[in-house]
């Protein structure tokens, strides 16, 4: 991780492996046109530290989600999780993906969620009382969650940052009481692998949402499909 | 005046040898009894194992009873039949109980939503027969307030679940302690294995469905034909005592993926819960998560005056 002085004041954080070439460019060109022309100064200076972040190598994203891939043999039936493989904290758009440090190195976000900047707009925060990106989001990390310290919780961990409001969930959840669990019971005989509390449950939205069921079973045992039940 | 003993006719035998006529139609006679007769015997054999697998099959000793040599015999048939039937290259098993397990299933009444997702990846795993359709286990569909079993629904069929006012109620084999199923098999094709795990020897099995009448669960299903499973679909993966595919007229049942559960690892349908709502595990190990449900959560157990105690707990958690 390097740390550099800003012009906008204060310590920035920068990881290593901003995105590069092409993707980069579309960074800068098109969502953010429109905040760019109201403050051209600062939006010139961000597109400077984008270029110039993107010069490093980029990061293996799989790093996260190779804690949880699936180890299903067969693959006859699907086991993956309702919302996917976790994903370290990434913006997408266009497209494309971008690091959430691409934009927030510079640009500083109010604590409500700002609705006249276009880029979250797709986000509805319907998480109880929990009202402000901050609560969850480093503000000044945002490749990282926040714990109440204010000290960084790395996105592959998203449970600890659960667990600071879901407390008695959290302990279920690492008794493997609540959320599935996959691979084998016993422990000796192999490895057991447990679904992240963001691979079931939006957290912007945690509600679990309803599904699409199988079809029903045929009535009868001759039913078939396309043919006409005999119930 | 002397009465001459009457002269035998005599006739040569094939290889020279001088048999008495008399002789010679009795043996004559006999073998051609005998051929006829066996005959007879044979041919209902030959029309009962029609649509069954083989002979070899329908004369197959209890499992039970199988020496080690025989089971492999029996095991490398079964996988030559499949191959024959099926063009699907598949290996079967003989997977024996672990010491000192028992298992146990909880599921979560809060939790399950009704995807029957579980239910797919059932028929998937254990090789169930796709047309004409079976499914071990049933999801019911009740009314939040009821537990009235008679008055639910499992052929449900709505765009999204769960629907309001409504709880889901998934049942399959309960795996009983006291299991009426296997008193009332007059052939005792159906037992209860030392890890709790009621198991067929489909075949042994005569089909004449007592279990399914004595089952308060409804968790067994008949087998009216040959089984129809496209050979892609096909789980080769199999187990003797489990998913290895039935022949027709047997009873069937969930045996907790037994083939997967007694290599240590967990029943499929635990494996495609999208919601988390199923617990499996060893009953005798006290850190169990299974054994943790039992000790604090509000268990239920359907039709508990059945009097059949099963290895199957609801329990309730919001």
């Amino acid at each position: 991780m390097l740390l550099s002085e800003s012009g906008s004041g204060g310590r920035r954080i920068i990881e290593p492996g901003g995105r590069r070439g092409v993707n980069t460019l579309a960074a800068a060109e098109n969502p953010f046109r429109r905040v760019m022309r109201r403050a051209l100064p600062f939006a010139a200076m961000s597109a400077v530290l984008l270029i110039a972040t993107s010069c490093d190598s980029p990061t293996p994203g799989v790093e996260a989600a190779s804690l949880f891939e699936r180890k299903v043999e067969g693959n006859l039936f699907d086991t993956t999780p309702v919302r996917g493989e976790l994903r370290p904290l990434r913006h997408r758009r266009s497209g494309f993906e971008y690091r959430c440090s691409e934009c927030h190195t510079s640009i500083q976000s109010p604590r409500h969620q700002n609705e006249f900047l276009g880029e979250h707009r797709n986000i509805v925060l319907d998480h109880g009382a929990n009202l402000y990106c901050v609560n969850c989001h480093h503000p000044v990390n945002r490749n990282a969650y926040v714990d109440h310290d204010g000290s960084e919780i790395s996105s592959t961990t998203p449970a600890l940052l659960c667990r600071k409001c879901h407390g008695p969930t959290y302990r279920e959840w690492e008794l493997g009481i609540h959320g599935r669990q996959n691979g084998y019971w016993d422990k000796e005989k192999g490895e057991r692998t447990k679904l992240l509390c963001i691979q079931c449950h939006d957290p912007h939205s945690p509600r679990f949402k309803a599904m699409k069921p199988e079809p029903a079973p045929a009535r009868t045992r001759f039913d078939r499909k396309g043919e006409e039940s005999h119930s | 005046m002397t009465e001459e003993p009457r002269e035998e006719s005599k006739e040569m035998s094939p290889k020279g040898i001088e048999v008495p006529r008399r002789n010679f139609l009795k043996a004559g006679f006999g073998t051609m009894a005998a051929i006829a007769a066996l005959a007879g015997v044979s041919a209902p054999l030959a029309s009962l194992t029609k649509g069954f697998t083989s002979v070899d099959a329908f004369l197959q000793q209890h499992y039970k009873r199988l020496t080690s040599d025989d089971l492999d015999q029996i095991l490398r048939r079964l996988e030559a039949e499949i191959a024959r039937d099926y063009g699907a290259r598949v290996h079967v098993n003989d997977v024996r109980p672990m010491d000192g397990v028992e298992y146990g299933y909880a599921l979560n009444l809060s939790r399950c939503n009704g995807s029957r997702r579980c239910v797919e990846a059932c028929v998937k795993e254990n090789n169930q027969t796709r047309d004409p359709q079976m499914q071990y286990i049933k999801v019911l569909e009740m009314s939040n307030g009821s537990l009235d079993v008679e008055k639910s629904d499992h052929y449900y069929d709505v765009p999204e679940v769960p629907r309001e006012g409504k709880y889901y109620l998934p049942v399959q084999c309960h795996q009983c302690k006291n299991p009426p199923c296997t008193k009332v098999c007059p052939v005792q094709a159906t037992w209860t294995e030392p890890d709790g795990i009621t198991v067929i020897d489909y075949n042994w099995c005569i089909g004449c469905r007592y279990c399914m009448a004595a089952c308060p669960y409804e968790a067994r299903r008949f087998n009216f034909s040959k089984p129809e499973i496209p050979a892609e679909e096909i789980n080769p993966d199999m187990a003797y005592l489990g998913n290895r595919i039935r022949p027709a007229g047997v009873v069937e049942k969930c045996t907790f993926c037994i083939h997967r559960t007694r290599r240590g690892r967990y029943p499929a349908c635990m494996e495609a819960c999208p919601t988390g709502a199923r617990i499996f595990g060893n009953l005798l190990d006290p850190n169990s998560e299974i054994n943790y449900i039992l000790k604090n959560k509000r268990v239920y157990i359907l039709k508990e005056e059945a009097g059949t105690i099963p290895r199957f707990y609801y329990y309730f958690d919001v």
